[in-house]
């Protein structure tokens, strides 16, 4: 048997008993078809991924048992939070993690090495601890325990069916989904509130600085002959959890070994968000005075969110290259000097 | 012999047997979350707070009725207006001519993201300045002989635009007089695991003072008006705004 195993030889083997034995045979002959090679696209990896009948069906059964206990809660936050600006990051987080635990291989079958004890006690805690957080989240109606288990549950599974090891390389992508745990509605107007002000304070002084008529009284700018209420959407948390879910996946991503730069970036993106919030304020003030009210509270007002969050991002990620240019500089200028 | 046999197990990925497993798990976590919910209580339908609660307090009379508070909105089901039923009155001490405002929120089924909005946190929100705020116990007579002591809060809070405004309210959840809102939530889960949905209500008095000066005066006319509040109600009544007193009670 010199010839490459075809797909269909494959599926034979896989079918037989799960002796040792047989399997070690099996993998002599199939290593390099089951392993997949890592420059390949996301649509063939997803193919391929689906491929293997066990793989699939492990994974269609486990992922409709966790739709079922999952379903009420994402429905209810489907049709409030998440559809208003305070908390549309939720499903883009949540799209997020999932991105990265297939990219990082969390589901790949392992051939090279098996699941041992730590593998199995691992998993099986964090199991229970997601099924612990869901059944007082469900029972209770305490969405934020309830979502909090979420990553435990498909971290547990997933360690139970492919190991440790390929936890460890996606720890990230779970990592992430706690950005997408919607927070207690008091906890959030007691952020929202000093945000909001924070928002009106930085608008009025750059309509200052621009030469504006402005007058501000709490979150109420008087601009000209406009009055703009700075209102909980304006405050800038919702886009605040979505840049530092970003940021902090495009640090994941390019894999800084300095720790002091990775940290350095997470913390610069909540200045660089209030910026683009203030910014953003006093965009649709501007775009009030001199088209009417009728232009600032139309398309304008939802477009302007777009680009400013786009703005953001685009502003951290060349932070980024700014960051590494000027340690580039200053290590250039020590060894020069030594 | 049985830990050198379990540090030799290996299975492979995506084992049958694992499979079983976590689907057993699951079906296990899908029943017991369906039996630890607590049904709705239902024992009070309605408290019929503008029928039950007296237009003549004592001293006191009636001389605006309303609903027009912005911070208290009916509705009844939802995280914005948790409320089933509100009364908002103000009420004029016919000797002293000072003023105060009622206001009784009651809910009948407090839930973790549907309850009584705390006045401390709700005021904030409306952009309020709390300028101090402490725990009380309030001493209630509950019949001719028998007080019954009701831990709450006294805030005062000032708003640009608005005069200072003192406040006194207790918040019942339940047979819990809550103090901060981590509270509220942890005895909910422990009724809702008991299988138990409690009611609350909120009871809010508020007196405006814009001289700092007359604090002390103004919080006593509010402790003036509670017990007038709780010594005209019918035993019905008491029992929605203060609980189950009789555990708690003390002679006057």
């Amino acid at each position: 048997m010199d010839s490459i195993p075809s797909i269909d030889a494959k599926h034979a083997h896989a079918q037989k008993s799960d002796s040792i034995m047989s399997e070690s045979k099996q993998n002599a002959h199939v290593v390099h078809a089951r392993t997949i090679p890592f420059k390949v696209g996301m649509a063939t990896r997803m193919s391929i991924l689906l491929s293997d009948k066990r793989q699939t069906i492990s994974l269609a059964v486990v992922a409709a048992c966790i739709s079922g206990m999952y379903y009420r809660v994402f429905n209810s936050l489907a049709q409030s939070i998440w559809q208003d600006d305070m908390g549309s990051y939720g499903p883009i987080v949540l799209c997020l993690s999932s991105y990265i635990l297939v990219s990082k291989k969390a589901f790949d079958k392992q051939t090279e090495s098996r699941l041992g004890v730590s593998s199995l006690l691992s998993g099986l805690i964090l199991l229970m601890i997601g099924m612990f957080a869901y059944v007082v989240g469900e029972s209770q109606q305490f969405d934020a325990i309830e979502v909090a288990g979420f990553p435990f549950l498909i971290g547990g599974a997933q360690i139970l069916f492919t190991g440790l090891r390929a936890a460890y390389r996606a720890w990230f992508g779970y990592a992430l989904a706690l950005f997408a745990i919607p927070w207690p509605g008091s906890m959030i107007d007691a952020v929202t509130h000093p945000m909001k002000i924070a928002a009106s304070f930085g608008a009025e002084h750059v309509f200052g600085w621009l030469g504006y008529p402005v007058a501000r009284a709490g979150v109420i700018l008087t601009l000209g002959p406009y009055k703009l209420l700075v209102a909980d959407a304006c405050s800038g948390l919702s886009s605040l959890f979505a840049l530092e879910a970003l940021g902090l996946t495009y640090l994941n991503i390019i894999k800084h070994e300095s720790i002091i730069r990775n940290a350095m970036l997470a913390i610069l993106i909540v200045p660089i968000s209030y910026m683009a919030n203030v910014s953003r304020v006093v965009f649709i003030g501007l775009i009030s005075y001199h088209f009417g009210e009728a232009a600032g509270q139309g398309f304008l007002h939802q477009f302007s969110g777009l680009v400013l969050f786009f703005t953001a991002l685009a502003l951290i990620t060349s932070l980024d290259s700014v960051i590494r240019a000027a340690r580039e500089i200053i290590s250039c200028r020590l060894r020069r000097h030594q | 012999m049985v830990i050198g046999g379990i540090q030799k197990l290996r299975i492979s990925s995506y084992d049958y047997r694992v499979l079983m497993l976590v689907v057993t798990l699951c079906c296990l976590g899908i029943m017991l979350a369906k039996n630890l919910a607590p049904q709705d209580s239902g024992s009070i339908k309605r408290v019929a707070l503008e029928q039950n609660i007296p237009l003549i307090l004592g001293n006191w009379r009636a001389v605006g009725v309303g609903n027009d508070n912005p911070m208290l909105n009916p509705g009844g089901a939802s995280t914005d207006q948790p409320y089933d039923e509100i009364l908002y009155r103000t009420y004029q001490n016919s000797i002293t001519g000072k003023t105060m405002s009622l206001a009784i929120a009651w809910g009948k089924s407090q839930r973790q993201e549907i309850k009584i909005h705390r006045p401390e946190l709700c005021y904030a929100a409306q952009g309020f300045e709390i300028q101090s705020i402490s725990r009380i116990k309030f001493r209630l007579p509950v019949t001719k002989q028998l007080n019954t002591v009701i831990p709450g809060k006294k805030m005062t809070a000032a708003a640009a635009g608005t005069s200072r405004q003192v406040v006194a309210y207790w918040i019942r959840i339940g047979g819990l007089f809550s103090e901060n809102a981590l509270e509220t939530r942890v005895h909910l889960i422990a009724e809702g695991l008991a299988g138990r949905i409690p009611d609350g209500v909120l009871v809010r008095v508020s007196m405006l003072v814009p001289n700092p000066g007359e604090d002390v005066v103004a919080s006593s006319a509010l402790d003036e008006f509670l017990s007038a509040l709780i010594g005209n109600l019918s035993v019905e009544m008491q029992s929605i705004l203060i609980g189950d007193w009789h555990a708690s009670s003390e002679n006057i």
